[in-house]
């Protein structure tokens, strides 16, 4: 049973992080806009981190990768790691 | 007599660590092959987008943040509710897994209405697939999460229908579901960056 209130517990911490992360980078990315829609680099790459923060939590706590067999661990936290590496590369172009 | 495949999946699956992963192998292959397949949706995005950053900041200008976020966190909702749902099905809850998984799907289904009100209030304002680049990626990569996120609710139905009947691969069932479920939320959450918030 405590087994069962940790993960709860887990789950509904996941939940809240991964809901402040996207009320963060909306926030963010609004008050720094501007009317001519200029480009920024640092805006730029912290949404992309913090997309990618959520997408670990999501990968990690709720598809339960963290206690996967080595090889699927391996392959999504790869995919993703793989996949923002080359968005902020093609971005910094 | 075990074909490779079996041979395969028992040592990778079964024979390391934790002893197992949740849901069902094959559904594992295809959200992998799902995900692969959207990660290049995002670099031929990306590459594009370099050719035209003008374009492509001043286009997403005019998409609506504010239901993106709030789409965001229904699908979000949505999915810690089905992971908890997983726990449930552990636990032999049906009554549980059942309330849980209806929840997810019904913000499932307000994920859709919002997708859909957004489509329409950008389409009013004579946004649509062939005014640029940007709007023609805007609507394929939405549309095709769409399509994601309505098979989604397809699987909730069922895993509903299968748990009603007593089915004796529930917890697999509800696993199984469970990890298509948040495969669809991770994708939006990166779309929710890329398409929305990237300056």
């Amino acid at each position: 049973m405590d087994t069962d209130r940790t993960a709860a517990r887990r789950i509904t911490a996941a939940w809240l992080a991964a809901c402040a992360l996207t009320v963060t980078s909306a926030v963010v990315a609004t008050v720094t806009d501007s009317a001519e829609h200029e480009a920024s680099t640092l805006v730029s790459i912290l949404v992309l981190g913090l997309g990618a923060a959520k997408a670990w939590l999501i990968l990690d706590e709720f598809m339960e990768i963290r206690v996967a067999p080595t090889w699927l661990r391996a392959a999504a936290r790869g995919w993703l790691a793989v996949l923002v590496v080359g968005i902020v590369v093609l971005y910094l172009q | 007599m075990n074909t490779l495949w079996d041979r395969f999946e028992g040592v990778m699956v079964r024979g390391e660590e934790d002893d197992r992963i949740a849901g069902d192998f094959n559904m594992w292959v295809f959200v992998l092959g799902d995900l692969v397949i959207f990660g290049a949706y995002f670099v031929v995005f990306m590459v594009h987008r370099f050719h035209e950053p003008e374009l492509f900041r001043a286009s997403q200008g005019h998409l609506n943040l504010l239901i993106a976020t709030l789409n965001t966190i229904v699908l979000l909702t949505s999915s810690q509710l089905v992971a908890r749902a997983v726990h449930a099905a552990r636990q032999g809850d049906d009554a549980a897994v059942r309330r849980l998984i209806t929840q997810a799907g019904g913000l499932g289904a307000l994920f859709v209405v919002l997708k859909v009100t957004e489509w329409v209030i950008e389409i009013s304002r004579g946004y649509t697939l062939p005014s640029d680049e940007f709007f023609m990626f805007y609507f394929c990569l939405t549309g095709v999460h769409l399509l994601h996120v309505l098979l989604g609710l397809l699987i909730f139905g069922v895993v509903l229908h299968e748990i009603r009947q007593g089915s004796g691969r529930r917890v697999t069932l509800v696993e199984a579901g469970a990890t298509y479920w948040h495969m669809v939320d991770v994708i939006w959450v990166l779309l929710f960056a890329v398409l929305y918030l990237l300056r």
